[in-house]
């Protein structure tokens, strides 16, 4: 599979991406330090309860607040002390994207495995145990389905009120959906096969049947799903920051940095630096995602090569 | 034919009010008095703190929410709020309530067109929605039309010239329209078109354009559009004006769906070119625009009708985004500011009517499907 992946460019142009933007999330403390150093070192990459289990002392600190210089209104252009500039309000550029992209991915991840979790079960009980489970299962998707997903998770998060937890909240209420009927699908046609078959015959239990048997053999559409979803999904929080509804000013987040510029909206060629770089680490960090998801598709599940 | 358009009828309402279910169950997470604005028409009612107990106790919005029974008050920690839900101290688990579920009432409001009020337009939000619909029509109407027609062409033209440089270069176009996030696009463009090169502006008119739209004396608005209003009113310099300002939020708007119309009629157009039909056609001498136009583009054009059909909801999403960066004063603008300012009475109007128009589209798309390609009936 692996030999696969890279015998095609464009498959390894997606995985050089992703590895490239997974490396700067683990080194952003080393890249990016924070002015004030979270004590101990290891709390960058390790979760404070984990620590704190073992006996250290974690003191709270934040190193996603981007450093300030200074509460000057209009962005500054890249310079020896910003590199890629600074945002309105003097935020600094570089800093927020390298640390924009530990958000990323934790937005990314959090809500496809959440919404892959979600899809997985709901779908397997419908597939699986079929008749009125799987009618109400089914119209509650094509309820949930009915709502333009942007717009669905924009209201959802403005009833909840500002912030990315909610934003990540309100994509995977509305995310989990179509995963479930993909898995739904899969479910259906193999529970009719002969190991499924074998297996009710020696006895084994529904939950057995269901995790050791039919979901292995059902979850790889539902994961190339996920790797394009990894993508998409952080677009969407992305774009539920621009619209202001995501983390607070000042937080290292791509979609947020941008939103700035909605107060310059007829300036932008003097501030270009403003949009082109967290606009470019947007860009790249989906394109990665969805090259390798196509790879992924390409080689785990050659039905689905040009459907999406 | 008819057994399947009936069917599909009858799944219509159970859809709508399935979503408005949805929608109601979503509020419920607010207090009382953030849903107190669903229910006015009159912002001065909302002024008076005195008044606010009584018209919770008028609009019933303690009582059960969808079926007439009620219970103990319920607790429920959920991390970041504690969700709350009201009940009667005095009742055991579950017992009957002589009342009108809120849900029933909310839905005879809406149904008699009381969406609440808008603080974002100061005015109720159905009379805001109306004022700003034309606005976000005209949008789409232009988003639409070239978008099916180009994205078919270039995507035919692709396929025939399979792996020659124009099959390259839509392949690339088609994979980074994928990936390239609206909202960096749409500024991408202003920079460019607007900052730099000075050839377009944002929003719906210029300033002396506007001056003369506004002005009954001197114009006439038949429909909203201001397009077609210029041209009704024989204004071309109107017209014109009209028209360089929806440039940019119309190619905004549509190069996501013009990436994946292009790659799906792409993709289909492929694999009907290896059917043995069309080497049939080829072989008795058929010239190869026939092969292609006649033969081909007939059956390769089938999936493309569904796609073309789940682009609007890509063309719904992207209205929002769209219409924030090009200051563009219509629905999305509307539903963008409103959820900016937590205004939920106006967003709620348009989510309503925006899943509103695509659970109608999405209708009208099987049907369509269903019409040109028999076998989908007989399922």
């Amino acid at each position: 599979m692996i030999k696969r992946l890279l015998k095609n460019p464009i498959s390894v142009t997606g995985l050089v991406l992703v590895l490239f933007f997974a490396f700067i999330a683990l080194a952003a403390p080393l890249l990016a330090p924070p002015p004030r150093p979270c004590q101990p070192f290891l709390s960058y990459w390790v979760p404070a309860w984990i620590l704190e289990s073992l006996g250290q002392r974690v003191q709270p600190c934040n190193p996603y607040k981007i450093p300030q210089d200074g509460r000057w209104a209009t962005p500054r252009p890249p310079n020896e002390k910003h590199l890629l500039g600074t945002t309105a309000y003097q935020y600094d550029i570089l800093y927020g994207l390298i640390w924009g992209t530990r958000t990323a991915f934790h937005v990314g991840l959090t809500v496809t495995l959440s919404i892959l979790a979600i899809g997985l079960i709901l779908g397997a009980l419908s597939g699986y145990y079929g008749r009125w489970i799987d009618e109400l299962l089914m119209r509650v998707t094509e309820i949930f389905l009915a709502f333009p997903f942007l717009v669905a998770a924009m209201v959802l998060t403005a009833i909840l009120g500002r912030g990315l937890d909610k934003v990540m909240i309100a994509l995977i209420v509305f995310g989990w959906p179509t995963y479930a009927r993909l898995v739904r699908g899969e479910v259906l046609s193999a529970k009719e096969r002969e190991y499924v078959l074998a297996a009710r015959a020696s006895g084994a239990s529904d939950g057995r049947i269901i995790f050791r048997h039919v979901l292995p053999n059902t979850i790889y559409p539902a994961l190339v799903l996920a790797s394009l979803d990894m993508g998409s999904m952080v677009l969407s929080a992305a774009a539920l920051s621009f619209l202001g509804l995501g983390s607070e000013t000042g937080y290292a987040d791509w979609g947020q940095m941008i939103s700035f510029t909605r107060n310059y909206l007829t300036e932008l060629d003097e501030y270009w630096y403003t949009v082109i770089y967290p606009g470019g680490a947007i860009l790249l960090f989906v394109l990665g995602w969805n090259l390798l998801g196509d790879a992924f598709r390409d080689v785990l599940d050659p039905r689905l090569r040009g459907v999406k | 034919m008819l057994a399947y358009i009936a069917r599909r009828l009858l799944l219509l309402p159970v859809i709508v009010l399935g979503v408005t279910v949805l929608i109601f169950l979503m509020l419920q997470l607010l207090s009382p008095y953030a849903r107190l604005a669903l229910y006015i028409q009159d912002p001065a009612q909302l002024k008076d703190p005195t008044q606010l107990e009584r018209l919770i106790e008028l609009h019933g919005l303690n009582d059960p929410v969808l079926l007439p029974f009620t219970h103990r008050p319920i607790e429920i920690p959920l991390g970041f709020t504690t969700l709350k839900i009201p009940g009667d101290p005095d009742c055991g688990s579950i017992c009957y309530c002589h009342c009108r579920p809120q849900y029933f009432r909310w839905l005879g409001e809406v149904l008699r067109g009381n969406l609440g009020w808008s603080e974002t337009d100061k005015m109720p939000v159905l009379n805001a929605l109306v004022s700003r619909f034309p606005a976000t029509l005209e949008l789409a109407i232009f988003a639409i039309l070239p978008l099916v027609l180009i994205g078919v062409l270039l995507g035919v033209l692709a396929a025939v010239y399979h792996n020659r440089p124009l099959d390259h270069v839509t392949r690339i176009l088609s994979i980074m329209g994928y990936a390239f996030p609206t909202f960096v696009f749409g500024l991408l463009m202003l920079m460019l078109f607007y900052g730099k090169l000075g050839w377009f502006a944002p929003e719906r008119l210029s300033q002396w354009a506007s001056d003369i739209v506004q002005n009954p004396k001197l114009f006439t608005r038949f429909t909203g559009l201001n397009t077609l209003d210029a041209l009704l009113n024989g204004r071309w310099d109107i017209f014109l004006d009209a028209l360089s300002h929806i440039v940019l939020p119309v190619l905004t708007l549509s190069y996501v769906s013009w990436a994946l119309i292009v790659r799906i009629t792409r993709s289909s157009m492929l694999e009907t070119l290896r059917q043995e039909y069309v080497t049939v056609a080829r072989a008795k001498g058929q010239r190869e625009l026939i092969v292609i136009l006649k033969h081909a583009c007939r059956n390769a054009l089938i999936p493309v009708a569904t796609i073309s059909g789940l682009s609007f909801v890509g063309l719904l999403n992207g209205v929002v985004i769209t219409e924030t960066i090009f200051n563009y004063r219509g629905l999305g603008k509307f539903a963008a500011d409103a959820a900016y300012n937590l205004d939920i009475p106006s967003v709620l109007g348009f989510t309503l009517f925006s899943t509103t128009v695509l659970v109608v589209m999405n209708l009208l798309v099987d049907l369509l499907y269903a019409w040109i390609d028999p076998r989908v009936r007989l399922e």
